[in-house]
């Protein structure tokens, strides 16, 4: 069965965005005005949707961008132990779109991590990430 | 720049220290500019320096944040650590006070001496360590900074002793020159500013020199907001020379590619390699009847990343290990000093 760790800590890391981190949010929902993202992470597949400055994390369906990885790839990059360019040159991350397109999901990501970075209450959502996973690996 | 009384004990000596170096939080006037605030330690000890670092800061508007810098850099010239912000129920940063508890790390000033415990999260690095003032302290005039303005506390010579474990690996050492620095202001990351800032300390600690040199710029680095050298012998502030007597000149880049940059999902968030770091800096000051001269070598870097207050951009700064050689004469006195150095500079991305 599919995994919803990663569904619920996008939905929820989102809502922090917006809320902690307004100018990150913002940059981030102009990014991805009307390109949903198809992502699949751990299997678990997922669209990420912006309309008019506000976000909704919807049920699988195709997108012109997809991109598809794994919790251990997310923690190797947030944990600087992997560069973008190698995760993606080893396919540990895989990005599917247009170049026009990905040219604006890079925009979006951006914005999204420079978010996270002054989201106080990013770290320790992402320590439950981290834990949740171990969790599930361990049953 | 203000001195202490050269004639003070290690009794009186531990009170100026705790009178000029407690955290000031909300008690720095000013209400629009973000409040930062730290407590800088550098240990440059045999087979391993450090860099240890608390830190505060608030916007008006949001609650603090607090996190610890633990740096450690090997004698192969690898540099190791990390950022970590802790929530503020595990921080203790009493106002008035110097001492700071940050997670698990803890700092302390009893009987005249720092002790301090600075450990990460995964217990990679962990350095226990006992500092002991061999200076006078000097407090700073207000430094501007645009916007804002910063001010600084120095102890510029300490003793430490102490064990730092790397991994597995294990180093002690006593008798190691440590500098240390309390720098607490309204101001913002990313501001129209930029700086370099170096303190080199002599290898052996019977040579009675030690010396700081700073310069504060606009972003585009073509005017000087402020720029000076100061010079202790023997514990004792001994000297500034200010702006206009001061030439700092660097040449070569350093590249940055392979460097640390902490925290670490900053690489992600501004995977920039451009360092703008020279390999060397020369300075010469010239005043009166006073005349230093000497050059700062780099040797590696590491990078801390620093998310802008007011827009989504990053400052870095760069603290390079160096090696510093300076000599000339001072108030009538010959001053030379070779030994290591800590550069560092703040670079503003856009």
């Amino acid at each position: 069965m599919p995994r919803r760790e990663f569904r619920d800590f996008l939905a929820r890391s989102l809502e922090l965005l917006a809320a902690e981190s307004p100018q990150a949010y913002a940059q981030l929902a102009r990014a991805l005005d009307a390109l949903p993202l198809a992502l699949e992470v751990d299997g678990a597949a997922m669209r990420l949707v912006f309309e008019q400055g506000h976000h909704a994390v919807c049920d699988a369906a195709p997108a012109p961008v997809l991109l598809r990885t794994s919790r251990p790839a997310i923690l190797d990059l947030v944990d600087g132990r992997v560069t973008l360019i190698a995760a993606l040159r080893t396919e540990r991350l895989w990005l599917q779109g247009k170049p026009k397109s990905l040219v604006r999901f890079d925009a979006a990501l951006r914005a999204y991590l420079a978010g996270a970075v002054r989201s106080p209450s990013f770290q320790p959502l992402l320590a439950d990430y981290r834990r949740r996973g171990r969790d599930a690996n361990a049953a | 720049m203000r001195a202490a009384a050269p004639e003070l004990g290690t009794a009186a000596l531990a009170a100026l220290i705790e009178r000029g170096d407690h955290w000031r939080s909300g008690a720095v006037p000013g209400a629009g500019d973000p409040h930062h605030e730290w407590s800088h330690f550098v240990v440059f000890a045999p087979g391993v320096d450090l860099l240890i670092n608390f830190s505060r800061f608030a916007a008006s508007s949001e609650r603090p944040c607090s996190q610890l810098t633990l740096l450690a850099r090997t004698a192969d010239g690898r540099w190791r650590g990390d950022v970590e912000r802790h929530p503020e129920s595990d921080v203790r940063m009493p106002g008035g006070r110097v001492e700071a508890d940050v997670g698990p790390s803890q700092l302390r000033f009893r009987n005249g001496v720092y002790e301090l415990r600075a450990v990460l999260r995964d217990r990679e690095i962990e350095a226990r360590l006992r500092l002991r003032p061999q200076s006078r302290p000097a407090l700073t005039s207000s430094v501007s900074l645009r916007p804002g303005f910063a001010m600084w506390f120095a102890v510029p010579r300490l003793e430490a002793e102490g064990e730092v474990r790397i991994g597995s690996r294990r180093i002690a050492f006593r008798g190691a020159p440590a500098y240390h620095d309390r720098d607490w202001g309204r101001f913002h990351w990313g501001g129209d500013h930029a700086w370099e800032w170096a303190v080199a300390l002599p290898a052996d600690l019977a040579c009675p020199w030690s010396l700081v040199v700073q310069q504060i710029s606009d972003r585009a680095r073509h005017h000087f907001l402020s720029k000076g050298m100061l010079v202790w012998r023997n514990g004792l502030y001994w000297r500034t020379l200010h702006h206009r007597a001061l030439e700092i000149a660097a040449s070569g880049l350093r590249p940055a590619a392979g460097a640390l940059r902490v925290p670490r999902i900053m690489d992600l968030v501004s995977p920039g390699r451009a360092a703008d770091v020279p390999e060397r800096i020369d300075v010469v000051a010239h005043e009166g009847d006073d005349r230093v001269e000497g050059e700062i070598r780099v040797q590696d870097l590491v990078q801390i990343c620093v998310p802008n207050d007011r827009d989504l951009g990053t400052t870095v700064i760069s603290e390079a290990r160096a090696q510093a050689c300076f000599e000339g004469r001072v108030r009538g006195e010959r001053l030379q000093l070779e030994g290591p150095a800590i550069l560092e500079l703040n670079r503003a991305e856009a």
